[in-house]
Order: structure tokens, then C-alpha cells, then sequence
């Protein structure tokens, strides 16, 4: 078949061949065109805006998501330590090796070091030891071994320093070393002291509460109870 | 927003282009209601399109393809519709017309049709129906001017094996195939 014979098929098989310009203006005129044309375009406007604040809030609410999700990840992954009042030394690199236990310090492989008599690697003076999270969450300090990897050769995280609450530590650590300094301080000037570190640690919903014996020779002993977030005071009569 | 927003270009691009393109959606469409939807819409899409309107040559092309678009939505949600109702649809796009015209050649011509593939039987009916060049073709389907070229030959070359094929066997033609709604 020529190319003329599909276009006289074409012609004769074409739905529109019989519609005439009159019926096509009587069916649709430009000005019914227009008016559509115009109301259309006020309704798109409106659900283009609509569209906008329904995107800007699924958007909105994904960040929320991606970032709690990431926080939580982060929590997770940095195995947090809970329980930052007390260091465990160890005597040696070995499971059930002697170990003594401490409140923790600023300082805390100096501390296990003293405690424990670890001497340094002669090839390595710089290696101190390493501080890992033991099971119960607390943290472990142990002696230098020739690889360095003495956490990892426990099956324990290592410590890298980063607390749950650097700020909660951070002034747990003070409040044990002012204990420390002030061996027998006044249950009121204790207090006042707890509250001043909180504040400038920027600790943040903890309490400060006084027990024990109220007597005016009494010395204030300090525990801190992380998990409640507050400071107990405890006047003891020596 | 008031009748004065509408600019003159765009009056003008409806008052020369509306017959052609209402001619062009009732050749795809047996319903002349909807084929008035389909325009309207097609004009409403152009307006909001208006910063990228071709040059004039190019505007019935340009126009063409937005309503090929339209009526491919138009049929899937009348598609979905009839499926919503638990109505298996048989009709296809162009058969519908296929009672009006009467004829067992056109019938033939149009079940041959529309055994190609989406792209080639628009090619075709564009080529043949709208009489546009194969450049215009391009721009409305958005594809080179070689490939329509390329698509049309083999087209043209299948359509007229279907319609040998057709002609060679007259009494099967009207049985076999696919079903015509009656």
C-alpha cells in the first residue's frame, strides 16, 4: 500500500472529519476557554499553597525524625557509663585481677596509678594505662600492656572521656574533690557549695537535700545519686 | 483574579489554536464532553506553562503534547473509575467510534492502529490526522526529529502488514482480534 493510500484511509477513518467549525465554537468558545481557564488558575494557586505548607511540613516532621534517630544512634553507639561516682583500679590486665575501688576522679588513670603502684612499659613511658566501661557501667582503669588494647582484649568498651552528662559529671567530680579538700565542713556551707557548683556547671533540674544529724558539730558527707539527679548532704556527729 | 489577567497572547494562542485542538482530542476521545474537559484543561495547563511557550510555528505542536498528556491521565482515571465500579472496561481508546463509522475498512484501519505501541500509533495519527512534519511531531512528543523519522518508517511498515494481513482474510477480520464494544 502507497503512502496515498494510507492517507485516503486516514482521512476516511478520521472521527472529526464530519465536525463542522460552527459546532466546534457552539461546543466550546474561546471565552468558555478563558473562564476556565481563569477559575483553574485561582484553584491552583490555592492547592499550589497548600501543597507548599503539606511539603514544608512532611519535610519538617522528616528532620525531626532523621534527627532524634541520629541522637539516639549516637546515644546508643557511645554506650553511655551511668554510674560516674565510682573507678575501679586493677592490679593488672588479667580477668580477676585485684582491683580496689574509688570515687572517681578528674583524674582518673593518675588516681589508679597511685593507688595501684602500675609502672610504665619501658619501651612506652608514655603509656598510662587505659580506662574502659565495665559491665555494670562504672568506670575501670587498668595498667599498660605491651598492644594497648586492653579493653578490647576484656571484651569491654573503651572509655573516651565522654560521659552520658559531661555537665552532671563534670561537677560530680568537683563535688568529691571539695568533700575531699573540706574534711569537715557545716551541712549549710556544704549545701550553699553544692548548689553554687550546679549552677556553675549548668546542671539543670537536680536537687540538693540535707539528712542525717542536724547538730552543729556535725560534718557533711556528700552522695550524689545520679539516677534521681540529687545531691544528698548527710550531716554525720563524729 | 478577573477576565483582565489573561493577556492578549494568550487570548490569541486560544482563539487560533481551540479548533485544532478540540478536533484533535475528539479524534481520541468519542465523548464530547469530556473532549471539552480535556481542552479546557489543556489551555489551563498552557497558561500556567505560559513563560515557556514556543514561538509561535511551534505553539499547535507545544499545545498538542500537553493534551496528549491530559488525555493519557484522562484515561487512567476513567480506567480507575471503571475498576472502582467492578467494571472490567473492554473499551479501548478508539474503539468507540469504531459503531459510528460504520465502515469495515476504517474498522480495520483503526484495530490496526491501535495494535502498535502508544508512541508510533500517535505518530502516526499525528502525521496523518493533524498533518503536522515530522519536526512538529518532535516537539510534541518530545523526541528527535531523527527518531520520529526512524519510528514512523517502521510505523508505516507494520500498519500496512496489519492491513494486508486484514484484507487478505476479510471474514476472519471482523471475529478475530481483539473485541469491539457493541
Amino acid at each position: 500500500m502507497s503512502d496515498d493510500g494510507l492517507i485516503k484511509r486516514f482521512e476516511s477513518a478520521d472521527p472529526a472529519r464530519r465536525v463542522t467549525d460552527e459546532m466546534l465554537d457552539h461546543s466550546l468558545p474561546t471565552d468558555k476557554v478563558l473562564a476556565f481557564v481563569l477559575t483553574d488558575s485561582g484553584r491552583h494557586r490555592r492547592w499550589s499553597l497548600r501543597r507548599r505548607w503539606k511539603r514544608a511540613g512532611i519535610f519538617t516532621a522528616s528532620l525531626v525524625l532523621v534527627a532524634g534517630g541520629s541522637v539516639a544512634a549516637l546515644t546508643l553507639l557511645r554506650e553511655p557509663v551511668q554510674n560516674t561516682t565510682q573507678l575501679t583500679c586493677f592490679a593488672g590486665t588479667a580477668q580477676g585481677s585485684n582491683a580496689t575501688v574509688v570515687s572517681l576522679t578528674a583524674r582518673p588513670l593518675r588516681t589508679c596509678q597511685s593507688i595501684m603502684h602500675w609502672a610504665n612499659l619501658p619501651r612506652e613511658p608514655n603509656s598510662h594505662g587505659a580506662l574502659c566501661i565495665l559491665n555494670n557501667g562504672s568506670i575501670g582503669g587498668y595498667p599498660p600492656s605491651p598492644d594497648n588494647n586492653e579493653c578490647r582484649a576484656l571484651g569491654l568498651a573503651v572509655y573516651d572521656g565522654r560521659l552520658q552528662n559531661s555537665r552532671a559529671a563534670a561537677f560530680q567530680m568537683s563535688a568529691q574533690d571539695y568533700f575531699a579538700a573540706h574534711q569537715c565542713q557545716s551541712l549549710m556551707t556544704a549545701r550553699l557549695a553544692m548548689v553554687r557548683l550546679l549552677h556553675r556547671f549548668h546542671v539543670a533540674g537536680w536537687s540538693v537535700r540535707v539528712s542525717g544529724s542536724r547538730s552543729p558539730k556535725a560534718c557533711a558527707t556528700l552522695a550524689v545519686l545520679a539516677k534521681d539527679k540529687s545531691v544528698d548532704i548527710v550531716g554525720i556527729k563524729f | 483574579m478577573n477576565v483582565g489577567d489573561v493577556n492578549y497572547d494568550f487570548t490569541r494562542l486560544v482563539d487560533d489554536h481551540r479548533r485544532a485542538l478540540q478536533r484533535y482530542v475528539l479524534r481520541r476521545l468519542s465523548d464530547p464532553d469530556d473532549s471539552d474537559d480535556v481542552v479546557s484543561e489543556t489551555f489551563a495547563i498552557a497558561w500556567r506553562k505560559r513563560d515557556a511557550l514556543p514561538p509561535t510555528d511551534r505553539e499547535l505542536p507545544w499545545l498538542y503534547g500537553i493534551a496528549f498528556r491530559v488525555l493519557s491521565n484522562h484515561r487512567r482515571s476513567r480506567d480507575r473509575w471503571n475498576r472502582l465500579h467492578g467494571r472490567i472496561s473492554r473499551e479501548r481508546e478508539d474503539e468507540s467510534d469504531l459503531d459510528e463509522l460504520g465502515e469495515l475498512e476504517n474498522k480495520e484501519l483503526l484495530k490496526a492502529l491501535h495494535s502498535l505501541g502508544k508512541v508510533d500509533r500517535e505518530l502516526l495519527r499525528l502525521a496523518y490526522w493533524e498533518k503536522l512534519k515530522y519536526r512538529d511531531i518532535a516537539v510534541t512528543l518530545q523526541i528527535s526529529e531523527n527518531a520520529v523519522a526512524i519510528r514512523a518508517t517502521r510505523a508505516k511498515k507494520k500498519l500496512r502488514a496489519r492491513l494486508e494481513l486484514a484484507a487478505a482474510a476479510p471474514s476472519s477480520s471482523s471475529d478475530s482480534g481483539e473485541e469491539v464494544e457493541t
